[in-house]
């Protein structure tokens, strides 16, 4: 029972630790996509320049 | 830049960002860059019209000219790029990574993601199997202009810090910005390493378009010939020249050189591995084996790589004479070059 509470416990930690990533990417204003035909319909309707990254 | 921020997540909010992890959907045809980059970045519109690149590195360093302030330059004029819409110029031909035999079958068809440096092995197997390789010449990719005495502020984008040899020859100063290559407007290191790249194997110079102080300047640079060799060794696309030269090793050091008595420029490697039962190992090679002589020839103008020496100038079949230093003594041994490792 302890150890599954521990693990519920980390699984708490790990979500929060993720969504404040999310949350600071946000606030910063940059997200990333992995779709490069939806950047380019998003840079149109936006009239946004690409900034495309391969790595 | 997994979480960019300051002044570059600023600029980056002025974008839409995509990162792209698999070539295989990729037009290489419109994104042509340089294979063996860990990084390499495009600022475009929603045509697909380049306004420039970023990225690129040299043989010292694979990322010397990734940093904060070259990088905010380029989201800084992509930005201005994107106000002024300069003329686009002319798509070019569409390339998929599927075109590649290599890729397709080796990659594509395992249902693998496809990275950069495949497509650069891919393309070498490929012009080898057409028998249209010419190794002295068409290896050599991506040339450094430091090769031709510029350096370049790795901060500033293409504004020369030093100039030397046929550059200073030429007239280059340093503060000079590179503005074109060829006719070609280069806005970034990327757009002038691949600038540099694109020019005619058979040209003798190298024209440059520079802006000093408010003034625009040419130079013509006087091409040497072996100006664009580069330690092609660390590249992938080498990886698949055959024949594969049945052993791997690093070359020493001028100092560790001097230790055996090679002049600088001469061969000098030293055996790292065999990884597989090479014919190196069966005729009695080691680890740690020096080796200074390849069937009489012991250095080359455009590497002291004795395993690139026998990529570039001896085919899967041929056997060699391979001379070492193991100790104090020398020895030699003879064995015949497969095309590849397995």
């Amino acid at each position: 029972m302890r150890h599954l509470t521990l693990l519920a416990l980390c699984a708490v930690a790990v979500a929060l630790s993720l969504t404040t990533i999310d949350r600071t990417a946000e606030a910063a204003g940059v997200v990333w996509l992995a779709d490069y035909n939806a950047a380019l319909k998003q840079a149109a309707d936006e009239n946004k320049p690409i900034f495309l990254e391969f790595r | 830049m997994a979480r960019p921020k300051g002044k570059i997540a600023k600029l980056l909010a002025q974008y839409v960002c995509v990162r792209i992890t698999d070539m295989t959907h990729v037009d290489i045809g419109l994104f042509h860059f340089d294979p063996n980059s860990t990084l390499y970045c495009f600022v475009l519109n929603a045509n697909e019209q380049i306004y420039l690149r970023y990225g690129g590195r040299d043989d010292a360093s694979a990322d010397m000219y990734l940093n904060d302030k070259s990088l905010e330059l380029a989201l800084e004029r992509g930005l201005e790029l994107h106000k002024q819409r300069p003329e686009a110029t002319p798509r070019p031909a569409a390339a998929w990574p599927k075109d590649i035999p290599d890729v397709r079958d080796n990659v594509i068809a395992k249902k693998q993601c496809v990275h950069c440096h495949q497509i650069g092995h891919g393309r070498t197997r490929l012009l080898q199997s057409q028998g249209k390789i010419d190794k002295l010449k068409d290896v050599w990719h991506y040339p450094e202009l430091k090769r031709l005495g510029i350096e370049l502020d790795a901060e500033k984008g293409t504004v020369v810090k030093k100039a030397d040899g046929a550059g200073k020859d030429a007239g280059i100063k340093p503060r000079d910005e590179i503005i074109k290559v060829r006719g070609i407007t280069v806005r970034s290191y990327g757009d002038l390493q691949q600038a540099v790249h694109e020019t005619p194997l058979d040209a003798e110079t190298l024209e440059l378009t520079l802006k000093r102080g408010e003034t625009e300047v040419t130079a013509s640079i006087k091409l040497p010939q072996w100006w664009r060799v580069t330690n092609i060794e660390r590249r992938s696309s080498t990886h698949a020249l055959e024949p594969f030269p049945e052993f791997w090793a690093k070359p020493l050091t001028d100092a560790e050189k001097r230790k055996h008595n090679i002049k600088p420029g001469e061969f000098g490697a030293a055996v790292t591995k065999f990884w597989v039962k090479t014919n190196g190992q069966n005729a009695g090679m080691q680890v740690g084996d020096i080796v200074y002589e390849v069937d009489g020839v012991t250095g080359a103008e455009y590497t002291d790589s004795p395993t690139l020496w026998i990529r570039l100038n001896c085919k899967a079949g041929d056997t060699v004479e391979v001379k070492v230093i193991r100790a104090d003594k020398r020895l030699e041994f003879s064995f015949k070059l497969k095309a590849r490792p397995w």
